[in-house]
Order: C-alpha cells, then structure tokens, then sequence
C-alpha cells in the first residue's frame, strides 16, 4: 500500500541537506562580513567623490575676500552626506590619526578594520570657526566626522595680505 | 528521429553568460551611476558659466538715458505730483547717456558717503537718493529679463576704500543670499570716479621719519645693546606709529576726494551747508556712542568728520597689530644684513598697508542659485 522506501533515508537526507545549508549560509555570512569593508569604502569614496566634485568646481567661481568684514559672500556648495556605520572616520583637512594633525590640502578616511585612504587636493580644506565680529574664517583645524548624516556647507575664502586661498567647512 | 533537439544548446549558453557579464559589470560602476557625479559636476559648471557670463554682460552693457533728479527724494517727499516732477527736472534734472552700467555704479557709489559702525551704516549724503533708486530699479529689470525663471541672484557693488576706515558706498539689488543652498559667485572691479592721490611715494614720504628710526634698533639689536624682547616691542611701537599716521593721511585724502565728487555735482559747498542736508554733528553722535566721549567734534563739519575719523582709525589699529607682529618676526634674523632688514621690513609693511587700500576700485559681485530647487 505504502513505499516505505525513503523512510529510512529521509532523516539522513535531511541532516545532509541542512549541513550543506549551513555551510552555505555560513559561506554568504562569511562572504558578506568580508566583503563590509570594501563595501564600506566603496559607499564613502562615493560622499568623498562628492566633495571632490564640489571642491573643484568651487574654485571656477568667486572666493570672499577675509580682509573685508562685510564682504560678499563666495562661492558656496551645500551637501548632504550620508556616512556609513562601519566608518571610523573621515577627516576634512587633516590627518586625524597624527598627535600633531597635518593640516591642509587633503581628505583622510577610514573603515572600521580597513586600510587609511589620502586624497590630495589642489587647495586648502579646514574647518570654519568666526572670529570677534562673526565672520567665519578658516580655524586652521581639520574637520572629523563620523558615521552619519550631515550637511555641510563649502564656502571658497581668499586672504589677500597672506595671497592664501581656502576652502572653508562648517 | 531525434528524441532530443541540442540544437539550441550552445546559444542559450552564449546569452546566459553574455546577461552574467552584464550584469558583472553594471555592480562595478553601479557607485558611479548612482551618484549621478557627471551630471552635478556638469550642473555646476553651467551655473558657474552662467553667473560669470552674466556679470561681463551687465558691466559692460549700456543705459542709453539714464535720467534723475537732484534732490528727487526730497522733491518728491514735499510734493510727489507728477506736475512738480516734471517740472523739477528742468532744473534739477540729470541726464547721462550711453553710460555703462558699470560707470553708473562707480558715479553712484562714490556719491552716497555711508558712514559704517558695526552691522549699521548710515548715509550722509541724502540728495542722491533717487540716483541710486534709478540705478537699483535699471539693474533688476535687466537681470530679471536675462536670469528669467531659472535663477534668483543678488547682485553688489561694494566701495570700501580703505580696510579700517568705516566710509564707503554700496548698492544691493535682489534676494538675500540664503544659508542652504549652492551658490554661484563671480566678482569683478570697476574703476571709481577718483584720482590716485595715494601712492606708495606720498605714504613712503609721509612714515619716512619713523621708519627710520628701525635702522637704529637693528643696529642696537645685532650689537647686543637690548634683547629680542625690547627689540620687537620698539619695531612694533615704530610701526604703529607709522600706520597710525599713514591712516590719518589717507583718510584726509579720501575725505578730500569724496567731497570734490559730490560737489561735481552741481551744487556749491555753501549750498551744500545751506541746505543742511547733514546735520554732521548731531548724526556721528546718533550713530555712535563712542563719538559722545569726544569733547568738541569741531565747528567746522570738515573738522567734525575729521575728527570722527581719527578716533575710528585709533580703533582700527588694533586688528592690524597681528599683521604686524608677522611682519617683525622675520626682522628678528641675525644672518641678513641690517640694511636688507631694514628694507624688507618697510616693503612687508607698505604691501601689507597698500593691500587694505582701493581707492580707485569698487568690487562688484553677482551670486545666483537655482530657483527650482
């Protein structure tokens, strides 16, 4: 009435088929935990991609002279990043991992386990501070950011008595 | 007969592995694609083509009749029928033709004579109101006609002749620039109605007495007669005192300029007084309250301005005091000869004085962003 045939069978088979499940789904895990931090640097190469794109074309427009207290504003771009979660940090105009940060023409950033990675700019990068009158000036410090969103405004700045052009965050 | 046909074997192959390579590829450059990197950075560029294109046009395109009244504001404000306005033109009526854009700003800012304090500003002169109004209204109408729908903008025209002396000119047509969102700056400079009274010989002539006295100070300072310390401190004062009196000169020469300028005008400086348009005293006292400490402004409104100014450029000197202490830094190398000091000091600090002073130019800039955003 009945094949019994596969009774004996099935609970081998079953045990076979879940060990290779297992080795599969480990296999992907293992792929996919590999794979974090290159996918990690490939989502923030493309925020930094995105900087580079304004830094340069930032520099085709006007920049605000720093001597003027009242000077019309320069070149500005607005951009919203959204940074991984994995990331350890990514550092606007400096060196974050130095005692004593290098400053200037350069982005630094970094996955959680993965290797630093330089980009060298054209012109200096820093984060804005205001000085006694509230006008923003270049602070000379770098800028550290983290894991998240933000945005951030790039505005194109020019010193006349020094002839020193900046980029400026904040 | 056949019981299978492996005809098409080969080629389903070719597809499949033809849709994998495909696909291979469009997860390497998918970070590319996403961004959209070629389109923004393309955007951009044509924004930034865009605003530089339109400040060459606007500088140098003309007004055929450009028309206003002396007084107008103040004609207008004691009877604004258009009877009187037409009448008053007959006499104090304005009229430039074919005059660019540019000559027009620089006439206009060279007859406002804006006194600054802080974020306020106050204007002394008041009878070429409607000027600047005329100038303002010709400058929207022709960047609403060229930027259209597609862009707002701000456009400016700054004259700040000297960094530290709060007098100058401006002119503001459009929308404040907002905080979150990119902006596409170009700047130009014009050329003021002035003549280039400062040189570097006059100002050279002018501080000579002082500077000289540095020769004696590095002297004393190599020969170990007085430390670093009493070296800088004297080159400092010596440098202080030089800038203090160049500001005073330049400031009296700016003066000077300002007043031929609107008394070109055709006004006399009798009916200037007469007309007691500025009321000299009275306004520096309610723009400023340091100005109460001074006990006597002077009869003379000329001596009241002058006097404003003077205790303006004594507290200016303090924000180029950091300039100064750069400058003495390197005086302060033992291995270059006296001489050579003596000289690269007094070049640093004349470049650093003629790098505040723009007399003859104004800077005139144009923002614009994007309006669909």
């Amino acid at each position: 009435m009945f094949n019994e045939a596969g009774i004996i069978t099935f609970p081998l088979k079953l045990l076979c088929y879940l060990i290779l499940l297992s080795l599969i789904f480990g296999l992907i895990t293992q792929g996919m935990w590999n794979a974090r931090i290159p996918m990690g640097e490939i989502a923030i190469e493309r925020e930094v991609s995105e900087i580079l794109t304004a830094i340069n074309s930032i520099q085709t427009g006007a920049p605000r002279n720093l001597l003027y207290s009242d000077a019309s504003e320069g070149s500005k771009r607005v951009l919203t990043l959204n940074l991984p979660s994995n990331i350890a940090y990514l550092s606007l105009g400096s060196d974050a991992e130095y005692s004593q940060p290098i400053v200037g023409n350069l982005i630094v950033y970094k996955v959680q386990g993965g290797e630093k990675h330089f980009e060298f700019l054209n012109i200096n990068l820093c984060r804005a501070s205001r000085d006694e009158a509230g006008m923003l000036i270049p602070s000379k410090n770098g800028l550290l950011l983290k894991s998240g969103s933000y945005t951030l405004t790039l505005e194109f700045v020019y010193d006349p008595s020094s002839n020193e052009k900046w980029i400026i965050v904040y | 007969m056949k019981m299978f046909d492996n005809t098409g074997y080969s080629s389903t192959m070719d597809a499949i592995i033809f849709l994998s390579f495909i696909s291979i590829a469009a997860i390497v450059i998918s970070p590319v694609l996403i961004g959209n990197l070629q389109l923004i950075a393309l955007i951009e560029r044509k924004n930034q083509a865009d605003a530089s294109a339109i400040l060459l046009t606007i500088l140098n395109a003309k007004i055929d009749d450009f028309k206003y009244r002396f007084a107008g504001s103040q004609l207008s404000a004691f009877d604004g029928s258009s009877l009187i306005k037409q009448t008053s033109f007959l006499f104090a009526g304005r009229e430039n033709k074919h005059k660019t854009y540019a000559d027009l700003c620089a006439e206009c800012l060279a007859s406002q004579f804006y006194i600054y304090r802080g974020k306020d500003k106050f204007r002394l002169n008041i009878l070429t109101l409607e000027c600047e109004a005329e100038i303002k209204r010709l400058i929207s109408s022709y960047l609403d006609r060229q930027l259209g729908d597609r862009y707002s903008y701000c456009f400016e025209a700054k004259w700040r002749p000297f960094i530290g002396i709060p007098l100058g000119g401006e002119i503001k047509v459009g929308e404040d620039i907002p905080s979150l969102q990119s902006i596409y700056v170009e700047k130009a400079t014009i050329t003021m109605p002035f003549e280039n009274v400062i040189t570097r010989e006059y100002i050279e002539s002018v501080i000579n007495e002082e500077l000289e006295k540095i020769d004696n100070d590095l002297a004393d300072y190599d020969a170990g007669r007085i430390n670093r310390t009493i070296f800088k401190e004297r080159v400092k004062q010596r440098l202080l005192n030089a800038t203090a009196i160049a500001l005073m000169k330049i400031t009296e020469k700016i003066q000077e300029e300002l007043m031929k300028q609107m008394l070109k005008q055709n006004i006399t400086l009798a009916e200037f007084e007469e007309l007691q348009v500025i009321n000299y005293e009275l306004r520096l006292r309610e723009i400023d309250k340091a100005v109460k400490a001074i006990d006597a402004l002077g009869e003379d409104w000329e001596e009241q301005l002058g006097n404003y100014f003077k205790a303006m450029v004594k507290a200016e000197l303090n924000s180029i005091q950091l300039e100064i202490d750069k400058i003495i830094d390197k005086a302060v190398d033992k291995t270059v000869s006296i001489a050579d000091r003596a000289l690269a000091l007094k070049e640093q600090f004349l470049d650093e004085l003629f790098t505040r002073l723009s007399l003859s130019k104004a800077e005139v800039s144009i923002a614009i962003w994007d309006r669909r955003i």
